[in-house]
């Protein structure tokens, strides 16, 4: 027990019932993973390994089956603005611009703020993002990297503690993905927020994270908890990094 | 040639095909009148106030049908979508009532809402309810569930996840079913009028095609003369005429019927005739 965990995974599993002729799926079984403040922490493993299950519970979209999901020693009840998912596949409203999308946390009653606030608020973080010049487009009008800083935005906008990163990277071609990467690790410096990264890029997985937790399939339990003491920024060619993308690898085959 | 030209040249050539074929003795014209002389009618219509207020009593009773259909199918298509118990409660008697033609009902609505407005509007929002409650059903359930989880974690409360996740993006599909709506509501409304009613467009229709048979010189006896020369000699072509002239014949009778059905209708509005005499009149 470590009282300084933000997020902590106590034994936790995850069983879907069956029924209608389905066998149950078991899909987590007795996960442990925690996850201190002003960590960088991913989460890799194979498609199909549950990890986005697992970001959806400490989101609070579900819950699990047995053991316990903590987040600053109380257990997840529901979503809640201090934990704030970034999808994989964009899922930002449409019908609104950039601004009024990044806005939109700010209008909610729940956290309603002053309009000037929220001007200056929605504005700090377009620039923080680098969309300031597309503050009026929708988001069906920029590119696949900048509707992903756009929910990154958006994200930031209500000030969580945790930032949910479900494969953000996972749908953007090479280039503009090592590009985020960069930009994520800047945004994790400049805002000094906890991250909780999925991803089943290994290079990717070790260029980030401060800790990587290895997951084996079906059902899905932590392999290995490995640590990454390197000094950032690190490069993909550097022996240390190409020493645990190797063993990565290794676990995860 | 831009566009928006191009547009206009369809319908004018319609608009120029009536008036010619109208006007080149090759119909009976008073069967189809020229263009020309149909504006003119319009025009008199429009004077003489007969066709506004027709227009005035129709537009009330569809725009209020209407504006019900689209209250009530939006909160029923949406809490179906939303609520599996009121999908349970009310998807059987949604499927049970949408294949009966709203006409058949019209008796019923009659007997419930009286000869006048209401039964209209009753059936108008009956019958355009279906399409608003099923577009809004699919528009509600097909949204992206990651958006609404989105809005769940900024911290949006069930009551603005509604406003301002569901509705904005269920709208398109929503629209689409108000517009299939609007079109049952003119077919629904323009049908009551006609079988059921004393003033609206469709009334002002039917009224206008009572005295069609005479305009168009349709009388009893020419139409059964075979056709001859001055000498008095049949001319061949009449032969393959017959089945038209048959054709003819019919259509004679089906107006006598409807002036039947026309004359009990009007027993109908002036007060007492009971239905079943009603019905047994048209045989």
């Amino acid at each position: 027990m470590d009282e300084r965990d933000l997020v902590r995974l106590e034994r936790v599993s995850l069983t879907f019932p069956g029924g209608a002729g389905r066998a149950p799926v078991e899909v987590l079984r007795e996960v442990e993973i925690r996850v201190r403040p002003g960590e960088l922490v991913s989460i890799i493993g194979p498609s199909g390994c549950g990890k986005s299950t697992l970001l959806a519970m400490v989101a609070g979209y579900l819950h699990p089956s047995a053991g316990r999901v903590l987040f600053a020693g109380k257990p997840i009840r529901g979503p809640g603005r201090e934990r704030m998912m970034v999808f994989q596949q964009p899922a930002l409203f449409p019908w609104l611009t950039v601004a009024a999308n990044v806005a939109y946390g700010l209008t909610l009653r729940a956290n309603r703020r002053g309009d000037r606030d929220v001007a200056a608020t929605v504005a700090s973080l377009l620039a923080l993002t680098q969309l300031e010049d597309f503050a009026r487009h929708y988001p069906g009008e920029i590119s696949g990297g900048m509707r992903q800083r756009l929910e990154i935005a958006r994200a930031l906008a209500v000030d969580p503690e945790v930032l949910l990163m479900d494969e953000p990277l996972g749908a953007l071609d090479a280039l503009t993905r090592r590009r985020m990467q960069r930009e994520v690790l800047r945004l994790w410096a400049e805002t000094r927020k906890t991250i909780l990264f999925v991803t089943h890029d290994i290079d990717e997985a070790v260029l980030l994270s401060d800790r990587i937790y290895a997951m084996a399939p079906r059902p899905s339990r932590v392999r290995e908890a490995v640590e990454v003491a390197l000094p950032r920024p690190r490069d993909r060619d550097d022996r240390d990094v190409a020493r645990i993308s190797r063993h990565l690898a290794s676990l995860l085959e | 040639m831009p566009r928006y030209v191009l547009r206009w040249l369809s319908p004018l050539a319609v608009l120029l095909l009536w008036e010619l074929v109208g006007r080149s003795g090759l119909v009976n014209p008073g069967i189809l009148p020229p263009l020309s002389s149909a504006l003119a009618d319009l025009g008199h219509l429009v004077a003489n106030g007969e066709l506004p207020r027709a227009m005035a009593v129709s537009l009330y009773r569809i725009l209020s049908g209407f504006a019900i259909a689209t209250v009530v199918g939006v909160a029923l298509g949406a809490s179906m979508a939303r609520s599996p118990l009121c999908e349970a409660i009310l998807d059987p008697l949604v499927e049970l009532l949408r294949p009966i033609s709203p006409l058949a009902i019209l008796p019923l609505a009659i007997l419930w809402f009286g000869f006048y407005d209401a039964s209209k509007i009753f059936i108008i929002a009956l019958s355009a309810s279906f399409p608003i409650i099923l577009n809004t059903y699919a528009g509600v359930r097909g949204i992206e569930p990651s958006l609404v989880r989105a809005a769940q974690s900024l911290g949006a409360n069930r009551w603005e996840i509604s406003a301002t996740i569901i509705l904005p993006s269920s709208l398109p599909q929503i629209f689409t079913g108000l517009r299939l709506a609007w079109g049952v509501s003119l077919i629904v409304m323009v049908a009551a009028e006609m079988v059921g009613s004393s003033n609206g467009i469709g009334y002002l229709v039917l009224e206008a095609s009572t005295d069609l048979p005479q305009r168009a010189g349709l009388r009893r006896h020419h139409r059964h003369r075979p056709l001859r020369l001055s000498d008095g000699s049949r001319i061949p072509a009449a032969e393959a005429l017959a089945p038209a002239l048959a054709g003819m014949r019919r259509m004679k009778d089906w107006w006598g019927a409807k002036t039947l059905f026309r004359a009990k209708c009007r027993a109908l509005r002036h007060g007492s005739t009971p239905l079943r005499e009603k019905t047994t009149s048209m045989h």
